[in-house]
C-alpha cells in the first residue's frame, strides 16, 4: 500500500530520533568498556583479569592501589572533564551561532590560568594549601565571567551577544598578558611549573578530586540541559527565538553560568585542555543532526569517551614519558577533526 | 470587536523619525494589507506590534482574545506580555531569516510548538498531528525530511510560514511573504491567508509592496508613506490610480474584474513629470527628519 506524505514524514522523523537513541546506547557501552580498557594501560601494563580482580577487591595491595587509587580516579576524571568541556562547547556554539566558539571563548580559561600562575609564583607566601592553585584558578575564572558579563551589559538593551564575544576575546588577551608578565618576573623553575600546569594533565587526580569536580559540573550540565530545547530555537537568532516564545535573557544567563562553572571547574583541577570543546560537538552534529535535546547527552558521553582515550594515549604512547594531555588533544584532535569535516559532503555549518 | 489596537505609535532610529503617529484598529478574521514603498516604515511598524521595538509614544494593545493571557482585563499592552504568552497570541514570519544548523524541515516547524508543548509531549500523537497539519497547509510536507540548508528561498519561506502556523496564533504577521515565491505559490499563499483568516478567525497582517496581490486578497489596506498612514480602508476605496501615483509614482489602471471577483491593477509605467521629486525621495528610503 502506498504511504501518504504524512506517514512518510512521521516515519522519517522517527528514524532520525531512533538513530540518536542508538548513538546514546552505543556511546554508553563504549564508555563502560573504554573505562576498564583504559585502566589496563599505563607505565605498568595490567591484564584485564587483574584489573577486574582489583576492582572487585580480590588482588594484592600493589595492584589494588594502582587500579583503584591511581588509574580508576584518573580515567574517571578525564571522562568527566571531557563531558563537561564538550557540553560547554556545544552550548557556546549554539548561543553565539558561531562554529568557532569554544569553552575558552569567554576568556574563562585565560582568567583561570592567570589565577593559577599567580598562585604558583607568589601564592605560597600568602596561603599554603594543596588546593591553593585550584582555588585561585577557580576564583579567577568566576571573576573573569562576571567581568566579561558586566562589560557586555548595557543598561538600555541588556546583554548583547556580539559584545559578549568581543569582551571575552579582549579579556582573554588581557589575562594572557598578565600571565606572561608573571612568567617574565619568575625564575626558571616557577616558569616550568606554570607551563606544565597550563598544558593540562590528569596526573595525580584522586577520587576526592573527582567528587569535588562532579558537583559543580553536574550543576552546570543541568543548567545547559534544561535549556536544550530553547538552544535549538536560539540557533535561529535571538529575535526569532523571542518570537517563538523563548525567554532569551533567562536562557542565555543560565547557559552562560552553566558552561562557565563547568569550564572553571575543569581548568582549575586539570589545567587548560583545548580543542575538546570545539571538535566533539562538531563531530556529533555531523552524525546525529543539530537537535540539542539529543546532542547534550550524546556530546556528554562522546566527549567523555574521547578525552578518556586521548589521556590513555598520552600515558601509554611513549613510556616511560607521559605526554601532557592538552597537547595530545590538539595533535590527535586537529587532523581527526579535519578528516571528519572533509569526509562529509554536507556542509556542517552554513554561514 | 477588535483584535489589535495601534494607538499613536511613534518610533525613531536615532534622529530619524520612522513612524509618526500610527493609529488603526485591526480585526480578527480579516486579512489586513500594509502597503508602502521601501523605507516607509512598514517593517518598523511590524516590529512595534510584536514588541521587538519599544515605541517612543503610543502603544499597541491586544483586545478581546480567546486566549486566557488577557485575563479579566479584556485588553493588554503587547509589551506587558512575556515572550511565552506573546508567542501564543502572535506569530511572525520575518523578511530575512536563516538557520545556521542543518535541521530538517520537520524539526524547524516543530520549533513553532515551543510554547505550546512541553519537552515530554513532543513525540505525542497530538503534537505530531499539529506539526504535520501546519506543514501540509503550506505544502512542505513532501520534503519534511530535507535539511533546511538545501532549500530554495521560496521553499524556506513556506517552511517559516508553516512554523508560524504551528504556533496556533490569533494574529499572524507576515513581512513580505510573497517575496522569492513562484507566481503559483504566491497565489497559493494568499489563498491560504484568506482561508486561515476566515476559518480560524485569525487576524492576518501582510506587509507587502505587491499592489496587485494586496488589492485582490486583502479585506482592508493601510497605505503608508514616510512613516504615516496615507490612506486606509477597503481595497476599492484605497487602491485608486490617484493613490498609486501619489505613493508609488506609477501610472496605473484599476478596474473591477468579474472573473477575479475583485480589483485588477494594471501598472502602465512610471509616472514621470509633476511628481518626480517626491517619488525620487521616497524611492531611496529618505524620511524627513521632522515635520
Amino acid at each position: 500500500m502506498d504511504e501518504s506524505p504524512r506517514e512518510r514524514a512521521i516515519r522519517l522523523d522517527r528514524t532520525r530520533r531512533r538513530r540518536s537513541v542508538v548513538a546514546v546506547l552505543a556511546l554508553a557501552v563504549s564508555l563502560a568498556l573504554g573505562y576498564v580498557l583504559c585502566i589496563t594501560i599505563g607505565s605498568v601494563r595490567m591484564p584485564l583479569e587483574d584489573v577486574w580482580a582489583a576492582l572487585t577487591g580480590n588482588a594484592n595491595w600493589a595492584d589494588e592501589m594502582i587500579v583503584c587509587d591511581i588509574r580508576a580516579p584518573r580515567v574517571a576524571c578525564a571522562a568527566l572533564v571531557g563531558a563537561a568541556l564538550s557540553i560547554s562547547g556545544l552550548a557556546m556554539q549554539a548561543l553565539f551561532r558561531n562554529p568557532m566558539a569554544s569553552p575558552s571563548v569567554l576568556g574563562i580559561s585565560s582568567g583561570a590560568s592567570f589565577g593559577a600562575a599567580f598562585y604558583i609564583a607568589y601564592g605560597s607566601a600568602i596561603l599554603m594549601s594543596s588546593y591553593g592553585t585550584m582555588l585561585c584558578a577557580f576564583g579567577m575564572a568566576m571573576a573573569t565571567m562576571l567581568l566579561v558579563y558586566g562589560l557586555a551589559y548595557k543598561r538600555a538593551g541588556g546583554v548583547q551577544t556580539t559584545m559578549l564575544l568581543l569582551a571575552g576575546m579582549a579579556v582573554s588577551a588581557l589575562f594572557s598578558g598578565f600571565t606572561s608578565m608573571v612568567e617574565f618576573f619568575s625564575d626558571a623553575d616557577t616558569v616550568t611549573s606554570i607551563v606544565f600546569w597550563m598544558l593540562g594533565s590528569f596526573d595525580g587526580r584522586s577520587w576526592s578530586d573527582f567528587f569535588m569536580m562532579a558537583a559543580p559540573i553536574a550543576l552546570g550540565a543541568a543548567l545547559v540541559a534544561v535549556n536544550a530545547r530553547a538552544l535549538n530555537l536560539m540557533t535561529a537568532g535571538e529575535s526569532k527565538a523571542k518570537a517563538l516564545g523563548v525567554n532569551v535573557r533567562r536562557v542565555r544567563l543560565m547557559v552562560l553560568i552553566g558552561s562557565s562553572v563547568m569550564v572553571a571547574t575543569c581548568v582549575s583541577f586539570c589545567g587548560v585542555i583545548g580543542f575538546v570543546g570545539l571538535i566533539v560537538p562538531h563531530i556529533f552534529r555531523t552524525l546525529v543532526g543539530p537537535d540539542h535535546k539529543r546532542l547534550v547527552p550524546i556530546c556528554a558521553l562522546g566527549g567523555a569517551v574521547f578525552l578518556m582515550l586521548v589521556d590513555t594515549f598520552a600515558r601509554g604512547a611513549l613510556p616511560p614519558y607521559e605526554l601532557p594531555v592538552g597537547t595530545v588533544t590538539s595533535v590527535i584532535g586537529a587532523p581527526f577533526f579535519l578528516w571528519i569535516l572533509r569526509s562529509r559532503k554536507n556542509e556542517v555549518w552554513r554561514s | 470587536m477588535a483584535g489589535l489596537e495601534v494607538d499613536g505609535v511613534c518610533f525613531s532610529h536615532g534622529r530619524r523619525r520612522i513612524l509618526d503617529g500610527i493609529s488603526f484598529d485591526a480585526f480578527k478574521g480579516e486579512v489586513l494589507g500594509i502597503l508602502g514603498q521601501n523605507g516607509s516604515g512598514k517593517t518598523t511598524l511590524l516590529n512595534c506590534i510584536r514588541a521587538e521595538y519599544r515605541p517612543e509614544r503610543g502603544k499597541v494593545t491586544l483586545v478581546d482574545l480567546s486566549q486566557d493571557v488577557v485575563g479579566f482585563m479584556g485588553s493588554v499592552d503587547v509589551r506587558d506580555l512575556s515572550e511565552h504568552e506573546r508567542s501564543q497570541v502572535m506569530a511572525i514570519v520575518e523578511q530575512n531569516s536563516s538557520m545556521n544548523f542543518p535541521f530538517t524541515v520537520m524539526e524547524v516547524v516543530r520549533m513553532g510548538r515551543y510554547s505550546r508543548a512541553g519537552i515530554l509531549d513532543e513525540g505525542s500523537e497530538a503534537e505530531t498531528e499539529a506539526v504535520c497539519a501546519a506543514m501540509e497547509s503550506t505544502g512542505v510536507l513532501e520534503f519534511s525530511d530535507r535539511d533546511v540548508d538545501e532549500l530554495s528561498g521560496g521553499e524556506w519561506r513556506r517552511v517559516m510560514i508553516a512554523q508560524a502556523l504551528a504556533q496556533e496564533p490569533e494574529i499572524l504577521l507576515l513581512d513580505e511573504p510573497t517575496l522569492h515565491l513562484d507566481i503559483n505559490h504566491q497565489f497559493d499563499l494568499m489563498d491560504l491567508c484568506r482561508e486561515i483568516a476566515s476559518e480560524r478567525g485569525m487576524l492576518v497582517a501582510v506587509v507587502t509592496h505587491d499592489l496587485q496581490l494586496a488589492a485582490r486578497y486583502c479585506d482592508r489596506i493601510i497605505v503608508m508613506k514616510d512613516g504615516r498612514i496615507e490612506s486606509m480602508g477597503a481595497p476599492e476605496e484605497v487602491v485608486t490610480p490617484d493613490m498609486i501615483g501619489r505613493v508609488f509614482g506609477m501610472r496605473a489602471r484599476v478596474e473591477y474584474d468579474e472573473e477575479i471577483g475583485g480589483l485588477s491593477v494594471t501598472l502602465i509605467g512610471r509616472d514621470r513629470g509633476k511628481r518626480r521629486s517626491s517619488c525620487a525621495s521616497s524611492r531611496c528610503g529618505h524620511v524627513p527628519e521632522r515635520k
